[in-house]
């Protein structure tokens, strides 16, 4: 599946609200001081696989780690959030709108292959990316180019003001992980021989691709104290019973896990990370009622909104994980309002309906998945209300990500049940109401969009107004109801440390530019 | 002998080429599309249309199929469209797999299967009765909760068997099989229940004949009777369930790999369907075709050994 990236702070008082979210949900695991004897083998799982090992077009979020073992970042986001030198040793916006961006790039680092790194190939890396129109290529903002200033500068110079560029250069943003010279001219060659200056070089003879992925330690690399494992291998193992019968066996260090299968590993000692990631709630395709009229219609879907019992949802998928969810922005991350959003209120949701021009209700298809939403449930406990207030759903389950996302897209269901996912506001705005699946039938609003430009320009403080006043307007039209936040959750070996995770990096990663930001193994 | 074997390879290659076939339509209708599973869903109709080119998704249907199949003839199995891995590459790594699975269980289930089914028909009493009961139980458990329930008790809790994973024999042969013993016995108990009463049956048809009781006259052993002449005519008809059992044994390791993270056909063939990976799909569809088309081989050939009648007809 896609993910939008996940990086941080928007400054000063991003920053706070950030180190405010960090105290209240970050997720370390114990972490002695780093020491040069290195584990032997660190096995991760994920749940699918990778859609590719070629940067430009792999998949982001958990699945990060099959390209990012093999290729440093420029910028490296902590699992804290801050901002860190990794390919780049400094970066700063050169002008006062924030459109050039100018990055030092770190001298002495190899690729793979045995070239070395320069501006120019940071260049070539970063254009290729642009032009082979990978899934992230549209969280890398608005790039009007990429050039070299000198052997060991790069200028990214953007079309609109765009603060947040650093951040989009990271491990979890494609575009940050720069690609060989070498495997750029041949892109083909990145499928089974990726080349980066990654810390970890990946092992395709050992590898039984869409099963296990081994990746060696790279001799050569520019930073040899930060590789704290021989070798890391990324089990590909999606069924969570098996996942947890890993888990629980020591057969992998580190694995995904839901509310049930967390309480299986906890009974067993292993230790349990959690924090807030995805926000379902019911994306309105057909917003100008091509389909379904009624949901041109404000007062209906505000009476939708109201007609969800947000408890029930928590309930049925264990309170432990999850939380009820009002707003478009998840708990914590800018834009996101205490005390504010949907809540449950059949009275008003009535009041709505007798206000709207469908008083005597209608009926309307919601199209929803049994992957990510196992056995429907959130799907199922959302709608049971609905026709309480004339709204007859029919539910339709897609059971594959893809075949969701073609039918999302085809214009030819109402609604969607789906998880969206953002580091402020105005990231998930930005996809319901810009191309793709969650705004198949292309309506925006024109207030909305004003607000998520206004949430790139002005001082700090302006930004996060921005970013809030986002979170009322979405809910004013109701474009994306929301229902649920549910946690990531991870089991993790009591043989490893100092993994960390939060609101704002909800997608650990094993290594880091140093050891302080890598995981160890425990001594 | 060899006439059935020369019968069987021609029919062996109507066979792939009408199975391939039947996949390749089936899976044009299945809705997915592999460029905008890997340019995501915010992909430029241009880029989408780039892709498809370069992949040569673009071409018609017929075009698609005959470069597969004179590739196929040439032994070239196409390249994964999203691992870049050569089709023929992913199958041997995991071809392995799926046989020991395949191979161990059909064994274990003839030996099971076969042993149960005798001794249900030899002792009537109390033992027919719990083999009886026991048979019809392992046939309504179905397997991947079988499976669930073994890894619980002999993975997590008792730690005798890996939970997950796949040891190759050139590894550890230790490893090997004791990666194997759990998906064998998950496999294996429904096949062992089928082929336990089809054994009793043809057994209790067989010790009911004439020439039993004439052997029994001879004063020939009840060992010898029953292993020489009952097994060798009730093996018939339970040769033939054996390898519709073995037929159904491959389909069922398709969810057994995926419980216990074998990485085998099955789990390939999975997640290359979900995401209209078409080489791998055609592929794995041809190995499992050959698997299918030895099997009946073996089935047949073991016709003329255990009947001599067979063999003249065949």
């Amino acid at each position: 599946m896609k993910h939008s990236s996940r990086v941080v702070k928007l400054a000063v008082a991003v920053a706070a609200a950030a180190i405010a979210l960090t105290s209240l949900s970050a997720c370390t695991t114990p972490a002695p001081s780093p020491s040069s004897e290195r584990g032997a083998l660190l096995t991760t799982q994920f749940g699918g696989v990778p859609i590719s090992l070629n940067p430009a077009l792999a998949g982001t979020g958990g699945s990060t780690i099959f390209t990012y073992l093999a290729y440093d970042p420029l910028i490296y986001t902590a699992g804290n959030g801050d901002l860190l030198p990794d390919l780049a040793t400094d970066w700063k916006f050169i002008d006062d709108n924030n459109t050039q961006l100018e990055l030092t790039i770190r001298d002495g680092v190899k690729f793979q292959d045995g070239t070395d790194l320069d501006a120019a190939a940071v260049v070539g890396s970063m254009k290729y990316f642009l032009s082979a129109g990978g899934p992230s290529l549209a969280d890398a903002g608005p790039i009007a180019s990429v050039e070299a200033k000198d052997a060991q500068t790069v200028v990214v110079t953007y079309s609109t003001p765009f603060p947040t560029g650093p951040e989009k250069l990271g491990q979890y943003n494609m575009i940050g992980l720069i690609i060989a010279p070498a495997g750029v001219a041949n892109p083909g060659s990145l499928l089974t021989k990726p080349n980066g200056t990654g810390q970890y070089i990946y092992n395709a003879d050992e590898t039984v691709a869409e099963s296990t992925y081994v990746y060696d330690r790279n001799p050569d690399y520019w930073n040899p104290d930060a590789q704290q494992y021989e070798r890391i291998d990324v089990q590909v193992i999606g069924d969570p019973t098996a996942v947890v019968s890993a888990a629980t066996t020591g057969q992998v260090d580190f694995a995904s896990a839901n509310p049930d299968t967390a309480k299986t590993a906890a009974d067993a000692g292993l230790q349990i990370l959690q924090a807030p990631f995805f926000n379902w709630g019911i994306t309105i395709l057909d917003r100008d009622g091509t389909l379904v009229p009624a949901l041109a219609d404000e007062n209906v879907r505000q009476a939708i909104g109201y007609a969800i019992d947000r408890d029930a949802v928590v309930n049925a998928l264990g309170a432990d994980y999850s939380h009820a969810s009002g707003q478009i922005a998840n708990t914590g991350v800018p834009g996101y309002i205490d005390g504010y959003g949907f809540d449950f209120d059949l009275a008003k949701a009535k009041d709505l309906m007798a206000k709207s021009a469908f008083p005597n209700g209608f009926s309307m298809t919601l199209l929803s998945e049994s992957i990510l939403d196992s056995q429907s449930t959130i799907a199922q406990t959302a709608i049971a209300h609905l026709s309480e207030i004339g709204i007859d759903v029919q539910l339709q389950v897609e059971a594959a990500v893809p075949t969701f996302i073609g039918s999302a897209g085809s214009k030819s269901y109402a609604a969607a049940l789906w998880p969206i996912v953002g580091q402020r506001a105005s990231e998930p705005a930005s996809n319901i109401t810009g191309p793709g699946f969650l705004n198949a039938f292309q309506v925006g609003d024109d207030q909305l969009a004003s607000l998520i430009k206004d949430s790139n320009v002005g001082s700090d403080q302006d930004r996060l107004a921005a970013q809030e006043a986002i979170t009322k307007r979405s809910n004013e039209i109701g474009f994306f109801i929301p229902i649920v936040a549910t946690d990531s959750v991870y089991m993790v070996s009591s043989k490893v440390a100092n993994v960390t995770i939060s609101a704002i990096n909800s997608q650990p990663m094993p290594i880091g530019p140093d050891a302080d930001h890598a995981w160890h193994p425990v001594r | 002998m060899l006439i059935l074997i020369a019968r069987r390879a021609v029919m062996s290659v109507v066979l792939i080429v009408v199975s391939s076939l039947a996949i390749f339509v089936l899976m044009s209708f299945v809705p997915g599309d592999p460029a905008l599973t890997i340019l995501g869903e915010h992909a430029t109709p241009e880029a989408l249309q780039r892709l498809r080119e370069s992949l040569g998704l673009n071409r018609p249907l017929y075009e698609q199929y005959g470069d597969w199949l004179f590739g196929l003839i040439r032994g070239d199995l196409g390249t994964s469209i999203f691992s870049g891995e050569p089709v023929a590459k992913l199958i041997g790594l995991r071809v392995g797999v799926t046989v020991s699975l395949m191979v161990g269980s059909v064994v274990v289930i003839a030996v099971f299967g076969v042993a149960l089914g005798l001794l249900s028909a030899v002792r009537e009493g109390w033992v027919g009765r719990v083999v009886d009961a026991v048979s019809l139980l392992g046939f309504a458990l179905p397997g991947f909760w079988i499976a669930i329930v073994l890894v619980a008790i002999f993975a997590v809790t008792l730690r005798v068997f890996p939970a997950t994973g796949y040891v190759p024999p050139t590894v550890s042969p230790t490893g090997w099989l004791l990666s194997l013993v759990l998906p064998v016995i998950a496999l294996s108990i429904g096949g062992i229940t089928i082929i336990a009463k089809q054994m009793r049956d043809s057994a209790r048809d067989v010790l009911a004949r004439d020439y039993i009781r004439v052997l029994r006259a001879t004063g020939l052993s009840e060992r010898r009777i029953l292993l020489l002449h009952v097994l060798r005519n009730a093996a018939v008809p339970t040769t033939t369930l054996l390898g519709l059992t073995a037929v159904s044994v491959l389909s069922g390791a398709v969810f057994i790999e995926n419980v216990f993270v074998l990485p085998g056909l099955g789990s390939l063939v999975t997640s290359a369907t979900l995401r209209h990976d078409l080489p791998i799909v055609l592929g794995v569809g041809v190995v499992f075709a050959v698997i299918v088309i030895v099997i009946n081989l073996l089935v047949d050939l073991a016709y003329g050994v255990l009947n001599p009648k067979a063999r003249v007809v065949s």
